[in-house]
């Protein structure tokens, strides 16, 4: 299977991504409750995308591991802003926008690997994979 | 089309102009014939009649366009009578089930019928030839490109009068029983929905003077923080208002999805099923649903016992 680019630029875009990620996850043979968690994960850093850096892109890849295990993964990226303290923005409750600050925490509990490569003025990359 | 487009440019022609005035019915039924015989023609769409009439419009006024302009070019005012003819018929043809391909199609193929009447005349002649084929093929492109664009821009409207239909079809509070509304909520929930929808919710517990609103997520699929957050922030507005919120139709997946990404909803009343959540407002509003031989029985009891006060106490004592 191919993967697929999504550029990320307003509240549609956010839904078409979450439709794509559904559909891939489902033709990888995950079943619904997989299915909803990495729909939701790539609502939510969707959303971080068109909220704080206005627009980016998601790669949604059909993936392998080296054990022969079948997966998805998914990589959130952009030019934006970046994050001054990753740490502190992958804790609960921490938000600097009047969220509900578990964004980011949530995520990384609904997948199996979670990266985050972010700085100021650099932009942010997130990277996530869910194993079958 | 590239060929033709390649062909040196003329902004004017004589010799199309000629061609279509003096030979605009062999044109008409030369260009019909070959609509008719094309795998194109999709009778199931469009009758036989219909596209005669049609096609004869469309080259008469194609015919009066390159007259009146002097064989000008598409956009002098003298074709602006065929460009709304060609807004009308694509119109017409994309509501009968027509391709933009298909639309596009129907007019270039006049550029094929009319190109060997201009090769006839040219044949010494290559480099007149080119440009009268090049003016052909830049009135023609434009046409096909109105018929596309005007395809484009009636599905357009459509997209955007669906969004708008679904808008207001996504916010509907409906009165279940007195005091008590329901919020079905259905797809994506994003902020211009959530805040449709808390407004409708809280001006309809004022209308109603309800004091119980159930929301039912039976239709979204996912529900991410954001969603949450305004789920929240309505169930905390509506009790504000004196109204208090059952949430139900909460799916398995959500459920745990919910529990994953860390948000707390034990301060909101759920229930799985929508059912479930108007047992338990007709409760909070100190009504409940009876059986009717339920009802009968209880009605024959109190029956009994009115008419033989006396009898009251033995008689219970009897049922135990």
């Amino acid at each position: 299977m191919e993967s697929t680019a999504i550029a990320l630029e307003n509240d549609q875009d956010i839904v078409v991504a979450r439709g794509e990620v559904r559909t891939l996850a489902a033709a990888i043979g995950f079943r619904s409750l997989d299915q909803t968690r990495l729909a939701t994960v790539a609502s939510e850093l969707a959303r971080n995308i068109v909220k704080y850096a206005s627009r980016g892109q998601m790669i949604a890849q059909p993936t392998r591991s080296p054990h022969g295990r079948e997966g998805l993964r998914l990589i959130f990226e952009d030019d934006g802003p970046g994050i001054a303290n990753v740490e502190a923005a992958m804790t609960d409750g921490f938000s600097t926008s009047k969220g509900m600050g578990k964004g980011l925490p949530g995520s990384r509990r609904l997948v199996d690997e979670f990266t985050i490569d972010s700085a100021p003025g650099r932009g942010t990359r997130i990277t996530v994979v869910r194993w079958l | 089309m590239a060929e033709q487009t390649a062909a040196p440019m003329q902004d004017s022609s004589r010799r199309v102009a000629e061609v279509f005035s003096t030979r605009r019915d062999e044109i008409l039924n030369l260009w019909i014939k070959d609509r008719l015989e094309s795998d194109d023609f999709r009778d199931e769409l469009i009758s036989k009649k219909e596209l005669r009439q049609q096609s004869r419009q469309l080259v008469e006024l194609l015919s009066q366009g390159i007259a009146d302009s002097g064989g000008g070019q598409f956009e002098d005012p003298a074709f602006d009578e065929l460009r709304r003819f060609l807004n009308d018929i694509s119109h017409l043809r994309a509501v009968k089930g027509y391709t933009p391909m298909e639309n596009a199609t129907y007019v270039s193929a006049l550029r094929n019928t009319v190109r060997p009447m201009l090769v006839e005349d040219f044949e010494g002649d290559a480099a007149t030839l080119a440009g009268e084929l090049g003016y052909l093929a830049s009135v023609i492109d434009k046409m096909a490109l109105v018929m596309v664009e005007n395809y484009i821009r009636s599905r357009e409207e459509t997209i955007r009068q669906q969004r708008a239909d679904m808008m207001e079809l996504s916010t509907p509070v409906i009165k279940v029983w007195d005091k008590i509304l329901t919020l079905p909520i259905i797809g994506t929930l994003d902020s211009r929905r959530a805040q449709l929808m808390m407004e409708a919710l809280l001006q309809r517990i004022v209308e109603t003077g309800s004091t119980v609103a159930i929301l039912d997520i039976t239709g979204v699929r996912t529900m991410d923080t954001l969603v949450a957050n305004h789920l929240i922030k309505t169930v905390t507005a509506a009790r504000l208002m004196g109204a208090r919120c059952i949430l139900t139709g909460v799916s398995p997946a959500i459920a745990q999805t919910m529990v994953q990404l860390g948000i707390d909803l034990t301060q909101i009343t759920t229930r799985a099923q929508m059912s479930d959540g108007v047992k338990l407002a007709l409760e909070m509003i100190g009504k409940t649903i009876v059986s009717t031989t339920a009802l009968a029985h209880l009605r024959d009891g109190l029956q009994r016992n009115g008419a033989k006060p006396a009898e009251q106490a033995p008689a219970a004592a009897g049922n135990k």
